[in-house]
């Protein structure tokens, strides 16, 4: 077990608690006994929690607790896209750019801001509608498309943080030893200088995929996130919005799917704050 | 110096047309377009309207028709908006999105470093939890639910504020607030990390052997270094906070230019969002070349390479 | 602000904040620019060198010892003479640690400078400061932080106290925060005199004000109240009252108008308006070149559909003007609904100046003029004082609010910021109808409008009739209607909305709810046709709705048993049996929004319980949709229809074969034989039943799956008068007052 020198203290190993909970309960949730989270009772729609639906039900009576477990699957899921492409284009492009020459980095770096500036409802519009009729429309429930969106808007973070550490890494002494000595410079790059960064990108990754569930919510609050009868953590979350107004609050459908989105986020990004200050190497006695 | 600039100054350009380029194509590419309604008028009447806005020309002719109405700040009106040209619409909104993105920047950054500063004082205690925690409520929940919530709970539980629009002091108070916890939130935790790590620095730790209180040590010497991570990435944020939020912007109606991005390209407004984009990659460039320069001052190290 | 100027990036206020804001930002790192400045200008006295390693150390020592004088100690060293000031020594790390006596050479230096006591306080000069190769160092436990690397060569360096640094920067900051906030102040001073007396929640900031582009009620609702057209409409009844024309004489066959314009009318910049504007106005609607959208609500004009086509001119079009006060217009068949699309927003006067434009500067013609657009925040419009037509509005002044979205809009209306808005959330509605708080200021009133789903009979299942009929006998509308709707809308089970006894059951609803207004039929005079289920009273297939008893209308076209034995017949397979062919999987296609996936949802549900049919859900956004939809690439696609005027061919001549706007690719010749009989027919009572058959031609084997008739939802705040029903929802703003506050 990681013992967090740093803080000394339980929170950060609460939250990888939390985390494996999560990830526990998204996988084996098909076994649950819990109702099916596409029964829709709408004679029952908007009922308080109690009375058979242990969190509630929503506007067409689909039980809130079923939801918000089918839904931390798909939504884990994207956080895994995220994470995924992250790290395997995202350390590619940063290694090669930050190992390579001034030049090589320049341009991979342009290419990085590009990518950074172009609107990126245009790409999810684009894709969306590119995909129909293909055999991409289907795939994954629809899914797959979307969590290729999510791996392209978020490997650059991964990338620019990868060709720092990589150019700093880079002009190490025995860096420039292996060089002089010959060896090829994609062995020092894969075999000397990636295992030394593992701890950044570790720490990155936990603090990339809260963004990459923040944006599948934004995306949901547009329209063009997971559709139904899909269900996850951002289409509960615009659920809930569409009850937050004064004249028709219905609590739990706002309380309880926060708290649970709420809780993953925080754990992520404490584990995150707390993995950066541990695995800082100029702290190593 | 000025030689660094003038490199700059060409790369960003360089940058600036390449996103000009991608996004036009993009753009066009989506099916649909600006003038397809429920109701649609008749194929040939559908043509003229199109023909009015050159939208039957050849993509090539279209793009170099909007470099040349860029390049002369004219580029024409809107379509969904025929009445106005886009650069009135993108200039009645960008003093707004401005105001509220630049107050919800420094509020953001001096709440954020300021608690940072007091989690660091105590690290590893409850308050630093805390503190953590406060700062990271403002990235663990989508922007609209918080919105909607601090809405509800002020304007209606409280009757402090009005809930929304864009006509006295009180009404900006929770769109800034919005707006200030993104950038607080990721203050807080760079100045913190940034902090822990230079207090474990050898010149902090004579410091505090001479006896000089931690919290000095902290302030007067170990924040400016500390503070060179959230430079660094102050560019990107500021261009986004200053380009205003899709989300705050329609949920608390004010007039800025952050739904442009997003309603522009979802109503093809293709000469308008061309503007959107050209806007935010000029700020994002803008304020790269700004926070560079903060880091030149706050980072001794980087002046090498820069002469 | 203005915005119909051209150029208006030069408006000197965004212009100035813009500036200011920059010198904010920029004065933030002046500090760090006059350093660089101070760097590379050489503007200081001092120098700095660099020292090397070992040598350094005995050679200062040895000089130490050799002269009391600081400046001939360093001399050897540095090859500097003259007095030791400001001056920075570079030192190569760990020279310090390694070596005590620099502390008292420095302390030496300090001592040595001033033979004058010190100054206290901040005001203490350190002339020369060591740093340890460009990290804080510390001396007397006051920090010296420099600035700056120096080069290769001597770069000229100032080692100030950081005491002044900071005092200066936070000077800096202070002051351009302040200039920054009295600029964002002005900003607000911005002229908006007051509260105008009537705020409406317009849903959307409007496209384009100009009537021949306009299309949304957001622009209809300003267009009609800053333009008067030829005829005004009663705000109950819709009944045509006198607008600029005092009086007008229809034939007896139908087809020839005559209008008698008012004399004196003006448009606000005080010019004349008379018969050839109007004419004017209509030809340069109907023109194809300008590509007005709503073009085609003259084209039975004479001599207009061969403009349109390129066969005939824009002079040989019958709209005249006789003399300045008299207008003449004949048509190729009789148009009933004519004098209703005078009063509509196409139709309305154009000044000859507008080019093709609307804004606060272009002259109008109606009881108010625009006087404010600020983009997406308000529209407002005040009395127009050259206005010489018949109406007397009570309202000085009216705002329309730009928000978007619907939650805000109802935010806005619950805190009295406006006082009638037209789009709530659909989660609020349920409690909006039966909340006693809020239940008098909903208005849920029937609108012309359909709601249904388009059906693609290309693509099986849907070709088989049999099936058609099982999917709409299946589905349990006033249940759709209540779950997800909030129980306003009434089921439909034909194409042209609002048959009596849904308007019946409506009126029930609204006396049950204590609403007083009286409330008109749907469409007048038509007898609307329904598709049923098995039967009813010995009737079946598709009868007249108006036999219907209005108690039996919810459960007419539910029939679960009939949809399942139709199927079985057809050798579909049914749940509960094995025989029979699988019913392919069904695409239902819907645009991205939270009541069409509700919807959508809904009816996957209610097939797969009582069919036994699967079906997928397919979401795009709006653009991306209406192309689909466009293109015929859907199994079933979400539609509405709404009226254009009060009359059955509005909804009727939708689907014929040569209509832009049918997008289902169904051709029937005998259904347009049946539309063109109608469209042609003089005598009101024999149109009426030629429509009536094209309709029943329609459901039996049209592409179409009725579910709701639409009631539009207005909130209304209870200080406001005049705000009738009517099945159009159009609220003129003429007859709305407001109880004083």
């Amino acid at each position: 077990m990681i013992r967090f020198r740093t803080t000394r203290s339980p929170i950060p190993t609460l939250c990888i608690c939390w985390l494996l909970l999560t990830l526990l309960v998204a996988l084996i949730t098909p076994i649950l006994p819990v109702a099916s989270p596409d029964t829709a009772a709408p004679e029952r729609a908007w009922s308080a929690p109690g009375d058979g639906h242990l969190l509630g039900t929503d506007a067409l009576g689909r039980d809130l607790f079923s939801r918000i477990l089918w839904g931390s699957r798909i939504s884990l899921a994207c956080a895994a896209a995220g994470a995924f492409t992250a790290l395997i284009f995202g350390v590619s492009w940063g290694l090669l750019a930050g190992g390579g020459t001034a030049r090589r980095d320049n341009w991979m770096m342009r290419v990085v801001d590009l990518l950074d500036s172009v609107p990126v409802v245009f790409l999810v519009i684009l894709l969306a509608s590119v995909a129909r009729g293909s055999a991409w429309q289907h795939a994954g429930g629809g899914l797959a498309l979307f969590f290729v969106v999510l791996g392209i808007v978020y490997w650059t973070p991964m990338a620019r943080v990868v060709r720092g550490e990589t150019r700093a890494l880079a002009r190490r002494e025995w860096a420039v030893a292996a060089t002089a000595l010959g060896t090829p410079s994609s062995r020092i790059l894969w075999r000397q200088i990636l295992p030394n960064l593992i701890p950044t990108i570790l720490v990155t990754v936990t603090l990339i995929i809260p963004r990459v569930l923040l944006f599948e919510a934004f995306l949901s609050f547009l329209g063009l996130g997971v559709q139904a009868p899909e269900v996850s953590w951002g289409t509960l979350a615009r659920d809930a919005f569409e009850v937050l107004n004064p004249v028709h609050t219905a609590w739990w459908m706002v309380a309880f799917p926060s708290i649970a989105l709420a809780l993953t986020l925080l754990a992520l990004n404490i584990l995150g704050d707390a993995l950066r200050s541990d695995l800082d190497p100029k702290l190593r006695r | 110096m000025s030689r660094l600039l003038l490199k700059r100054l060409g790369a960003s350009l360089v940058t600036i047309w390449a996103v000009f380029t991608i996004s036009f194509f993009i753009i066009r590419a989506a099916p649909g377009g600006p003038f397809d309604a429920d109701r649609d008028p008749p194929p040939d009447v559908k043509r003229a309207i199109e023909e009015r806005y050159d939208l039957d020309a050849p993509l090539w002719s279209q793009y170099l028709a909007q470099i040349q109405g860029w390049m002369m700040l004219d580029p024409g009106p809107s379509l969904r908006q025929p009445d106005h040209d886009v650069a009135s619409i993108l200039s009645a909104g960008l003093p707004i999105s401005l105001t509220i993105g630049g107050l919800a920047l420094l509020l953001g950054t001096a709440v954020g470093i300021f608690l940072g500063l007091i989690a660091a004082l105590r690290v590893g205690g409850w308050l630093d939890h805390l503190v953590v925690v406060i700062a990271s409520v403002g990235i663990s929940l989508p922007l609209y639910v918080i919105a909607g919530m601090l809405v509800l709970a002020v304007s209606f539980g409280l009757g402090w504020l009005p809930p929304a629009g864009w006509e006295s002091v009180p009404s900006l108070i929770m769109p800034v607030l919005c707006l200030a916890l993104a950038p607080a939130a990721q203050a807080a935790r760079l100045v913190r990390s940034g902090l822990i790590e230079m207090s474990s620095e050898e010149f902090a730790r004579t410091a505090r052997a001479k006896g000089i209180s931690p919290f000095r040590v902290l302030f007067r010497h170990c924040l400016r270094p500390a503070l060179i991570p959230l430079v660094a990435t102050l560019g990107p944020t500021a261009a986004a906070l200053l380009t205003g939020s899709l989300v705050i912007e329609q949920i608390f109606a004010i007039p800025g230019v952050g739904m442009h991005f997003i309603q522009g390209a979802l109503n093809r407004d293709y000469p308008l969002v061309l503007g959107a984009v050209l806007l935010y990659t000029v700020l994002l460039q803008l304020m790269t070349l700004l926070a560079d320069l903060m880091l030149l001052s706050l980072d001794p190290r980087l002046r090498g390479d820069a002469a | 602000m203005d915005s119909v100027s051209p150029k208006s990036l030069l408006d000197f206020r965004f212009l100035l904040l813009l500036s200011l804001d920059l010198v904010f930002l920029l004065l933030l790192d002046l500090g760090a620019l006059l350093d660089l400045q101070h760097a590379g200008l050489g503007q200081s006295d001092g120098e700095v060198f660099s020292l090397g390693e070992a040598s350094l150390s005995f050679q200062l020592k040895d000089a130490f010892v050799a002269s009391q004088d600081i400046s001939s100690s360093l001399e050897p060293v540095t090859g500097l003479q003259g007095p030791v000031n400001r001056h920075l020594l570079l030192l190569p790390t760990g020279t310090l640690r390694h070596h005590a006596c620099w502390a008292q050479i420095l302390d030496r230096i300090d001592n040595d400078r001033g033979k004058s006591p010190e100054p206290a306080g901040r005001n203490r000069q350190h002339p020369v400061t060591v740093q340890d190769n460009g990290l804080p160092c510390y001396r007397q436990g006051k920090p010296a932080i420099w600035r700056g690397l120096p080069g290769r060569g001597h770069k000229p360096m100032i080692a100030a106290e950081s005491g002044q640094r900071m005092k200066f920067r936070t000077i800096a900051i202070l002051i351009s925060f302040g200039i920054a906030t009295s600029i964002m102040a002005l900003l607000w001073r911005s002229p908006l005199p007051g509260r105008a007396d009537l705020v409406i929640g317009n849903g959307t900031d409007p496209g384009s004000l100009h009537p021949h582009r306009a299309t949304g009620n957001p622009e209809g609702r300003i267009i009609r109240a800053i333009h008067e057209g030829l005829v005004l409409l009663d705000p109950e009844t819709l009944d045509p009252m006198p607008g600029c024309a005092e009086s007008w004489q229809i034939s007896a066959d139908g087809r020839h108008y005559q209008f008698q314009i008012q004399h004196g009318l003006r448009w606000s910049d005080g010019t004349p308006l008379d018969a050839d504007d109007f004419v004017r106005s209509w030809l340069d609607l109907i023109d194809p070149l300008q590509g007005a959208p709503y073009g085609d609500l003259l084209e039975s004009v004479t001599g207009a559909r061969q403009w349109r086509n390129g066969t005939g001119e824009r002079e040989q079009v019958r709209i005249q003007s006789l003399d300045s006060t008299l207008l003449e217009i004949e048509f190729d068949h009789p148009v009933p609904w004519f004098l209703y699309l005078c009063a509509q927003t196409p139709l309305q006067p154009v000044h000859p100046d507008s080019a093709g434009r609307a804004g606060p500067g272009i002259a109008t013609n109606g009881p108010w003029m625009l006087t404010r657009w600020s983009l997406r925040d308000r529209i407002r419009i005040e009395t127009n004082p050259e206005y010489r037509g018949p109406s007397r509005p009570t309202l000085k002044s009216i705002d329309f609010l730009a928000a978007e979205s619907a939650n805000t809009q109802l935010n806005i209306f619950a805190a009295g910021l406006s006082d009638w808005t037209v789009r709530v959330p659909a989660a609020a509605i349920p409690i909006l109808r039966s909340d006693p708080i809020w239940s008098p200021r909903w208005r849920a009133d029937p609108y012309l409008g359909i709601s249904f789903y388009r059906l693609n009979l290309e693509r099986p299942p849907l070709d088989d009739p049999a099936v058609r009929r099982a999917l709409s006998l299946s589905i349990d509308r006033q249940q759709l209607c209540r779950d997800v709707l909030g129980g306003d809308p009434e089921p439909a089970y034909g194409f042209v909305p609002w048959p009596s006894p849904a308007i019946e059951r409506q009126q029930q609803k609204l006396i049950d709810r204590g609403i007083p207004s009286a409330l008109t039929s749907g469409l007048p005079g038509y007898r609307a046709m329904v598709a049923i289920g098995s039967e009813y009273n010995g009737l079946h297939g598709v009868i007249p709705a108006h036999q219907v008893a209005s108690e039996d209308w919810p459960r007419l076209g539910y029939d679960p048993r009939t949809a399942r034995e139709l199927l079985s017949e057809a050798g579909w397979r049914v749940p509960g049996s094995t025989e029979g062919r699988e019913i392919p999987t069904l695409e239902i296609l819907h645009p991205s929004g939270s009541t069409s996936s509700l919807v959508a949802q809904w009816l996957q549900l209610a097939w797969k319980r009582e069919l036994g049919l699967d079906s997928t859900i397919q979401t795009l956004e709006w653009r991306s949709f209406l192309d689909v939809q466009r293109a015929v690439d859907y199994d079933i696609s979400r539609s509405n229809w709404i009226a254009d005027y009060p009359d059955p061919a509005t909804f009727l001549t939708l689907f014929t074969s040569d209509s832009p706007n049918s997008r289902t690719g169904w051709s029937d010749s005998e259904y347009d034989q049946s539309v063109a009989l109608a469209l042609a027919e003089g005598d009101p009572e024999l149109r009426m039943q030629l429509w009536q058959q094209a309709e029943k031609i329609l459901l039996e084997r049209g592409p179409v799956l009725p579910l709701w008739s639409m009631t539009s939802g207005n909130l209304v705040s209870e200080e406001v008068t005049g705000f009738f029903a009517n099945p159009l929802d159009q609220h003129d703003l003429r007859a709305i007052g407001r109880r004083s506050r």
